[in-house]
């Protein structure tokens, strides 16, 4: 029933609409909230309390209480009264097994209350600890603010957006509309967030993060907005007061009542006790009141099923439906804190205010403390039945922190950990001080000593979805991608990359590239051009082996180490001219190779100039015995052995585009990379497999990549390395020279060198022809020594082979290890050389 | 060939291929593919560089949806490093890495059915 039309309701009564409550419909108009309409349905249970399931119903009406979260259109803890009635809109219930009316846990918990004190999960139900789980599964059905699917999908889109501001006003009251109209007088552009849209943005600031960023949830649109200057014009909370009974249905703040009587023209009741100043809309409404009493009389508030019946003052029980506390009111300080303000107790008006705004921060308003007072706290009569909430979100009542304290969790941050006062959706608006003043009282201390509890966003209740935004993922895909994709590629996550793993048949892959020809994507390898007069000495200092000597045209593998001498990446370095090299790196390690040259030049100053051209080339590799057939009707380059060799590196027209050519061999089989212009790098493909197509010409994908190099033993960094690895170890000491003047990583390698590593990067044959776990141990006596790095089933070979890394001592051919499989042991022998074609032959064929 | 030819592309070429010409492909028109006018510039040599071009009356926001800096700037777009310049009332040029042109053409668009 609604009341005769009110001056200013916010209500339209010639707009209807229709939205369902637990699957029955609710009649709105356009105006109301979900919590208004639901009252003027008649509802008063709004929702059941975290931990005792006790019935609450709307207390505050300004979004600051937990007591009317709802579940509406699947998304959890909506606060019912400053949620608008949408037509349509689907709302239930959270937190209750039955219904609000009758929620079973309520019963369960009341029996089991008395074993169910603050703190009580800390040391009950911890033992037998095979129990836990089973007390787990209870706890998080019993307790909880709604429940979310796990297997749903997005079903809303957020949106996260970036503004800026000269002054950003929070809060479109009194305070906020005069600081306002001020910063637009001296011609600053204004922006005034509210969550009750009397501004230029309808939506709550969250909190104030470093460099003055400011979250504004409004909506499904996160704004982030970034101002010159704060002005948190943020009011003063009306506070409740502590007494039994507090929590009954029927006890509400000033405002609700404003609210519910005002904008939405709403009777809250037939007859009522006022603690404090009545509002005046009471007698608008029609209510009428029995007593008004005053906040340092003992009240208690007694009820039947949770609802309220009478409220006792000093003793004399007075019937009545309705009874509204004033508390008093309280900045609202959280934000200034977030931002650096400190806060004081002001003992005249019993309030904490904020002091010592930071620099760009101003306050405005009641929150500066202008019109608050908050009375001491009303001490309740003892014996009663009822409970007496501190904290109505967590269900902390005085007890609770009595006990906390008296268990020696005595200062406001312990209380606050200890039994969460302060921690739910209301943070603190409504219980900070009430549980400050009864640590007060408990502790001997006064309020100033005690301090509040740390300010931290967010502020408000905010939906996951917000903070989340959009769901961007920076992904690589190199520009023949789409080529793979229409090949039937599966393609594979590598680093930021996008890259075919197979495309379909890794082992017909491995085939092709042993028997006839492949060709592999390898564009997302690094690529930098190091060029300069210093460019030869620079690669010098940074390489562990020599590239002074290298000729131009000549390409040498390198490994590179950072200052412990551990490998940090690999690849090869072209030189193309006297001062010009083109260096590549492996695909993951493109950006901190680039870096740490970049690092190094700034360090050493030489004269180098160092350039990626990862992005700028694509770069494939056609690799096998029919690979130089396929190219030479490709190009008008000289391609036979004598003219171009094997390490050799030439730049020369393919398919009638510019190329780099580098005689490589990283899977083993003759081969050259051709490195091209990316937008070019389509093209490329497109003709290779069209050239090779009579020659059987195959694209190939990682996974045969990785089975054609583990048979030439050549190592993956990341894969056969790890942080510890070093070149001499990884059986490359052929690589490291040091008889050469000082580079990155000298010391270490030369202890290395002279003192013989522990450890030995070793290939290995398994005897039984079981491929072993990679990550998988090497066992001797029953000791776990080495692990495994990789591991394949080689057709070529006609074996399982692998590495690992194994003591130096079983580093030796032949030596039998023993690999751990679950629970038994399969022998392997140690192998030294490559699986395939040790001499190099194909490579150089 | 010099030693920097074979990072030179020229979008007049029958081999050249746009990086966004699938990703733009369904794309409304006021997201159009700039890439054959990339220049060598902060972000790299032009070979490796893609742009698309923004224009509609919620340009500016849909940027702001993807981006903290006002535009004339370098710097995180959609997460990614990217140039971004102005080509006029409510059109904005991106320019960014070619690996990273589906990803940011998916962004965009996404960002642009948002506003739409």
């Amino acid at each position: 029933m609604r009341l005769p039309p009110q001056a200013n309701e916010t209500i339209d009564r010639s707009h209807r609409l229709t939205f369902t409550f637990e699957g029955q419909p609710i009649e709105a108009y356009e105006g109301d909230t979900v919590a208004s309409a639901l009252f003027a349905a008649g509802r008063r249970i709004f929702s059941r309390s975290f931990k005792y399931h006790r019935p609450r119903g709307l207390l505050c009406c300004s979004g600051r209480c937990p007591n009317c979260l709802l579940e509406v259109d699947g998304v959890p803890n909506v606060r019912a009264c400053m949620q608008p009635a949408t037509a349509n809109a689907r709302v239930r219930a959270q937190n209750v097994v039955g219904s609000l009316d009758s929620d079973l846990m309520s019963f369960l918990v009341r029996v089991g209350s008395p074993f169910l004190p603050v703190g009580f999960y800390y040391r009950t139900m911890i033992r037998p600890r095979w129990a836990w789980p089973y007390f787990e599964r209870f706890l998080r059905h019993a307790a909880g603010l709604g429940r979310l699917d796990e297997h749903a999908r997005r079903t809303q889109r957020y949106d996260v957006e970036h503004r800026r501001a000269d002054v950003l006003v929070i809060g479109g009251g009194d305070g906020g509309t005069h600081a306002a109209a001020e910063a637009r007088a001296r011609g600053e552009e204004v922006v005034v967030v509210d969550e009750r849209g009397r501004g230029d943005v309808r939506g709550t600031a969250i909190g104030i993060y470093e460099g003055g960023l400011v979250p504004v949830a409004a909506d499904k649109v996160l704004y982030r907005y970034r101002a010159g200057r704060i002005v948190v014009a943020a009011g003063a909370g009306e506070q409740p007061l502590v007494f039994p009974g507090n929590d009954l249905v029927g006890v509400y703040l000033p405002e609700a009542i404003r609210r519910l009587v005002g904008d939405w023209a709403l009777k809250p009741g037939e007859r009522a006790v006022v603690v404090g100043q009545a509002p005046t809309e009471l007698e608008q409404a029609g209510v009428e009141i029995i007593r008004v009493a005053d906040q340092s009389q003992q009240i208690a508030a007694r009820g039947r099923f949770g609802k309220l019946r009478n409220v006792i003052i000093d003793g004399e029980a007075v019937a009545c439906d309705l009874l509204v506390v004033d508390g008093g009111r309280q900045p609202a300080f959280a934000l200034l804190a977030q931002a650096g303000a400190t806060v004081e107790y002001d003992a005249a008006r019993g309030i904490f205010v904020p002091r010592s705004l930071p620099e760009g921060i101003h306050a405005a308003g009641n929150v500066t403390g202008e019109g608050c007072f908050a009375p001491p706290i009303v001490s309740a009569p003892s014996g009663g039945k009822e409970k007496s909430f501190v904290c109505l979100c967590e269900d902390v009542t005085t007890k609770d922190v009595k006990r906390a304290i008296a268990e020696g969790f005595d200062s406001i941050e312990l209380i606050k950990r200890y039994t969460t006062v302060t921690m739910g959706p209301c943070q603190g608006r409504l219980c900070q001080l009430s549980s400050i003043r009864l640590c007060a009282a408990e502790t001997g201390l006064d309020e100033a000593a005690i301090g509040t509890t740390t300010a931290r966003p967010p502020w408000r209740p905010v939906e996951l979805g917000l903070l989340a935004g959009r769901p961007h993922e920076p992904t690589k895909r190199t520009a023949i991608h789409h080529r793979h994709k229409e090949a039937g590629a599966t393609i594979m996550w590598t680093g930021a990359w996008r890259r075919p793993h197979s495309y379909g048949d890794p082992a017909a892959e491995v085939r092709a590239v042993h028997e006839r020809v492949g060709v592999i994507d390898v564009s997302t390898l690094g690529k930098l051009l190091v060029s300069g007069p210093d460019a030869a000495s620079f690669l010098e200092r940074l390489y562990p082996n020599r590239f002074a000597d290298l000729r131009p045209g000549r390409i040498r593998y390198g490994v590179l180490g950072n200052d412990a001498g551990r490998i940090m990446d690999d690849g090869t370095i072209a030189r193309l001219s006297e001062d010009s090299w083109y260096v590549t790196t492996t695909s993951t390690g493109a950006d901190s190779v680039l870096e740490w040259c970049t690092w190094w030049n700034a360090v050493w100053q030489m004269d180098v100039r160092i350039e990626s051209l990862t992005g700028a080339l694509a770069a494939l590799n056609v690799a096998g015995p029919r690979s130089r057939d396929l190219l030479a009707r490709l190009t008008d380059l000289d391609l036979s052995n004598e003219s171009f060799a094997y390490l050799d590196a030439k730049r020369a027209e393919v398919a009638d585009l510019p190329c780099l050519l580098l005689r490589i061999g990283f899977v083993g089989e003759l081969g050259y990379e051709l490195h091209c212009p990316s937008p070019y790098g389509e093209h490329l493909w497109d003709r290779i497999l069209e050239a090779g197509a009579d020659l059987g010409c195959t694209p190939f994908g990682l996974e045969p990549q990785r089975v054609l190099r583990l048979e030439k033993m050549h190592i993956l960094v990341g894969q056969d390395t790890d942080s510890e690895s070093n070149a001499i170890d990884a059986g490359m000491p052929w690589l490291v020279k040091l008889e050469k003047d000082d580079f990155v990583g000298r010391w270490s390698l030369e202890r290395i060198a002279a003192e013989g590593g522990r450890e030995r990067l070793v290939g290995f044959v398994m005897e039984n022809g079981s491929v072993p776990l990679e990550g998988g141990q090497v066992v001797v006596d029953g000791r776990s020594v080495g692990r495994i790095t990789s591991a394949r089933w080689s057709n070529a070979v006609g074996a399982a082979i692998g590495m690992a890394w194994v003591p130096a001592e079983l580093a030796t051919e032949d030596v039998q290890l023993d690999i751990r499989r679950d629970r038994t042991l399969e022998r392997a022998r140690v192998r030294l050389q490559p699986f395939y074609d040790p001499e190099g032959k194909r490579l150089r064929s | 060939m010099t030693d920097l030819e074979f990072v030179r592309a020229d979008p007049s070429h029958p081999a050249w291929r746009s990086p966004l010409a699938r990703a733009l492909a369904h794309a409304p028109a006021g997201v159009r593919d700039v890439s054959a006018e990339a220049q060598d510039g902060p972000l790299g040599l032009a070979a490796g560089i893609a742009g698309l071009e923004i224009e509609a009356p919620f340009a500016r926001t849909l940027l702001a949806r993807l981006t903290e800096l006002e535009p004339p700037a370098v710097g995180a777009f959609a997460h990614i490093r990217a140039q971004m310049t102005v080509a006029g009332d409510d059109r904005y040029r991106i320019w960014f890495p070619q690996e990273y042109a589906d990803y940011l053409a998916h962004a965009v668009l996404d960002a642009w059915q948002g506003l739409a």
